[in-house]
């Protein structure tokens, strides 16, 4: 057995079903080798697209994706992918072909230091240099990769290292399943920390749950919400954490930038802040001295770099969320806690909430965005998964769809990668074939990875797209309009391509509308279609996200569409 | 603010850049650095002094996460990870 056939069965070993590369001749010792693999191999149209792919797979699934390449402009392209997976904590692993030992520093043919250009947007990563390091290095990437809090692991195998015959060719499938293990992170919650907590609660008026992904990532959804429901505390989300609280009622919604109102009150206002697996991101807190400027805070985390990273902690529980907030559930429950104190609060919430709740009716014929993006989400099951882009449109997502769980959201959130939508829909239509997945995009997102429209056609993944087409670079033009006095720079993309001839010619069915009255029926149409299909939505090209604190603000300074 | 720390770090390929590269990026500029392969096979020891506006802490709590970092003691005694290296050696 060489090293290449040593990598593809240990992956087989270990559970890994699917893979998503694009070939050339340093990996091609590994490509030989997937020939006579169970595992399927998913040809995407451009490394970028792999590697956002097993992003989809592993954000939806909670399961450790794989992406492959060839070295130098294969392995490059790959490093979008991992900085998004970086960014938002989603394990990924990424092999990397690279030119023979020897070779390696000679400048040879697509030799790229691959290992020395990854060190900032990986959790972890290797430079095999000899064979028989294969088995530790594969077993110690993956366990990384999804242990803790998440991230990205490269493995670079020289071409030599891939042909060479391994002494040990027996594959001993590691003991992790490559999920989440609750008993990863050795530090436990101290019965300190919780009597903190507690101690906080007890005397606190306003309390506020600030809920971020950290708690989809470690599967603690149902804690939370039962943390929650007993205490009946208010909560807002970040964009990553829409989701985790389900239909809670005093769920304000999403929190910052683009947040809602009632959230971003809610927040201002609070005594007691408890973060939830959040990171205190910029988008989420606008101008950081003014954000919860009255509160105390606790912060959960399984990370313990970003306890008082930006704002200081009362008291930080540093753990796995899942065994942290069963903690708390079991202390609070003993306690038979009284929130009394708190009702009057809770209440405002809510007021606050059904007062600032969103308006769908607009004058005229056009086609309203936000009302659109509501529309597919009352449409839609309550396990379609959504993938986006990055601008306008995926805002309105964040804004208008209700999400059951954080796992049916998939938005590129730290990194804002335009182009990630439609390989992250692939990935998540693979991880899940029976599901509905639909990618939310926007004109120039569309066309970042456009290429991967033949990845649809090709495996038959009936991913649904829906093109809000509004002609510009829109979240752009948007800052571009308030901040830089309507002095427009390169945002305008009225010269676009017919998109549904477009999609036709990939291969996927398409439509087009253009009026209100066509917003129902065309959006039914596309969630009728069992093959890929595209929905062409015209939009109108001055339609902006509302409401918005201009970056620097703080979240109490909104800014709100002023009507014409 | 100036501190300076020790560390146990595992000779991994490309463990010192990874270690650099962090304290860089998180703000803190080097004033001495010192590294020396240790008795026990396959570790460095390495010494830092650095200074940046922000707190130490932001930084050991970044570098604690890599994995090559097995100990990091700070000048003040202070063990951040690991077994406390300066008593057992
Ligand atoms: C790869 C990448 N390049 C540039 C940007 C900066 N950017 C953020 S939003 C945006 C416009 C997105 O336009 P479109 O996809 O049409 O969405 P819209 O805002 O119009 O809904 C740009 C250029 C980005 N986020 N990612």
């Amino acid at each position: 057995m060489n090293g290449s056939q040593y990598l593809v069965n240990a992956l087989e070993a270990n559970g890994i079903k699917t893979l998503f590369g694009y070939p050339g001749g340093a990996i091609m010792p590994v490509y030989d080798a997937l020939v006579d693999s169970e595992i399927e191999h998913i040809l995407c149209r451009h490394e970028q697209g792999a590697a956002l792919a097993a992003d989809g797979y592993a954000r939806s699934s909670g399961k450790l994706g794989v992406c492959i390449a060839t070295s130098g402009p294969g392995a490059t392209n790959l490093i979008t992918g991992l900085a998004n997976a970086y960014l938002d904590s989603i394990p990924v692993l990424a092999i990397t072909g690279q030119v023979a030992s020897g070779l390696i520093g000679t400048d040879a043919f697509q030799e790229v230091d691959i290992l020395g250009m990854t060190f900032a947007v990986v959790k972890q990563s290797y430079l095999v240099e000899d064979v028989n390091d294969l088995p530790a290095i594969i077993n110690e990437a993956m366990s990384i990769a999804v242990e803790g809090r998440p991230g990205p692991v490269l493995i670079d195998i020289p071409k030599d290292i891939q042909l060479n015959r391994i002494q040990t060719p027996v594959v001993q499938p590691s003991n992790v399943s490559h999920q989440q293990s609750i008993h990863s992170t050795a530090s436990q919650v101290s019965e300190l920390e919780v009597k903190t907590v507690l101690e906080l609660l007890a005397k606190a008026h306003r309390p506020l749950a600030y809920v971020g992904g950290g708690v989809g990532i470690a599967e603690a959804e149902s804690e939370l919400r039962s943390f929650l429901q007993s205490s009946q505390i208010p909560a807002v989300s970040t964009l990553k954490g829409l989701g985790a609280t389900g239909n809670y009622h005093l769920n304000l919604g999403m929190l910052g930038m683009h947040g809602l109102k009632a959230a971003n009150f809610a927040v201002q206002e609070c005594d007691l802040l408890i973060n939830f697996g959040a990171r205190f991101d910029d988008r989420a807190t606008g101008k950081l001295n003014q954000f919860a400027p009255n509160a105390q805070v606790i912060h959960f985390d399984t990370d313990v770099a970003e306890v008082n990273k930006l704002k200081a902690a009362y008291v930080g529980v540093i753990g796995h969320l899942k065994s942290s907030l069963e903690r708390l559930n079991q202390s609070f429950h003993q306690m038979q806690f009284d929130n009394a104190r708190w009702i009057a609060w809770s209440n405002w919430c809510y007021e606050q909430k059904e007062a600032h709740a969103w308006q769908y009716e607009k004058p005229g014929d056009v086609i309203y965005a936000p009302r659109l993006i509501n529309t597919l989400s009352n449409m839609s099951c309550s396990n379609a998964f959504i993938s986006c882009d990055v601008g306008q449109h995926q805002m309105w997502v964040a804004q208008h769809c209700q999400f059951e769980q954080q796992r049916f959201h998939l938005s590129s959130g730290g990194a804002g990668t335009m182009g990630y939508g439609l390989p992250a829909a692939i990935g998540a239509q693979l991880a899940h074939p029976n599901a509905v997945v639909i990618n939310v995009c926007g004109d120039g997102s569309f066309a970042m990875n456009i290429q991967e429209l033949m990845t649809l056609k090709r495996y038959s993944l009936p991913v649904k797209i829906l093109l809000l087409d509004n002609s510009s670079l829109g979240m752009v033009r948007q800052w571009q309009h308030l901040f830089f006095k309507d002095r427009y720079s390169e945002i305008d993309l009225s010269d676009n391509p017919d998109f549904v001839r477009v999609a036709e010619a990939f291969g996927l069915v398409a439509k087009r509308i253009n009026k209100k009255a066509d917003e129902k029926e065309g959006l039914r149409w596309l969630l009728q279609q069992d093959s890929p299909a595209l929905l062409h939505v015209v939009i109108d090209s001055c339609e902006n996200v509302w409401p918005l604190v201009p970056p620097g603000a703080s979240n109490c300074d909104m800014l709100e569409e002023k009507l014409k | 603010m100036k501190a300076s720390l020790t560390m146990l770090v595992r000779q991994q390929l490309g463990c010192l850049e990874r270690i650099l590269r962090v304290v860089r990026h998180r703000g803190f500029t080097i004033n001495d650095l010192s590294v020396t392969p240790d008795a026990l096979a396959n570790h460095y020891v390495m010494t830092l002094s650095v200074e940046s506006s922000r707190g130490i802490n932001l930084l050991t709590n970044q570098l604690v996460k890599l994995f090559e970092v097995e100990e990091l003691t700070l000048d003040s005694g202070q063990k951040v990870k690991g077994v406390n290296y300066a008593k057992s050696a």
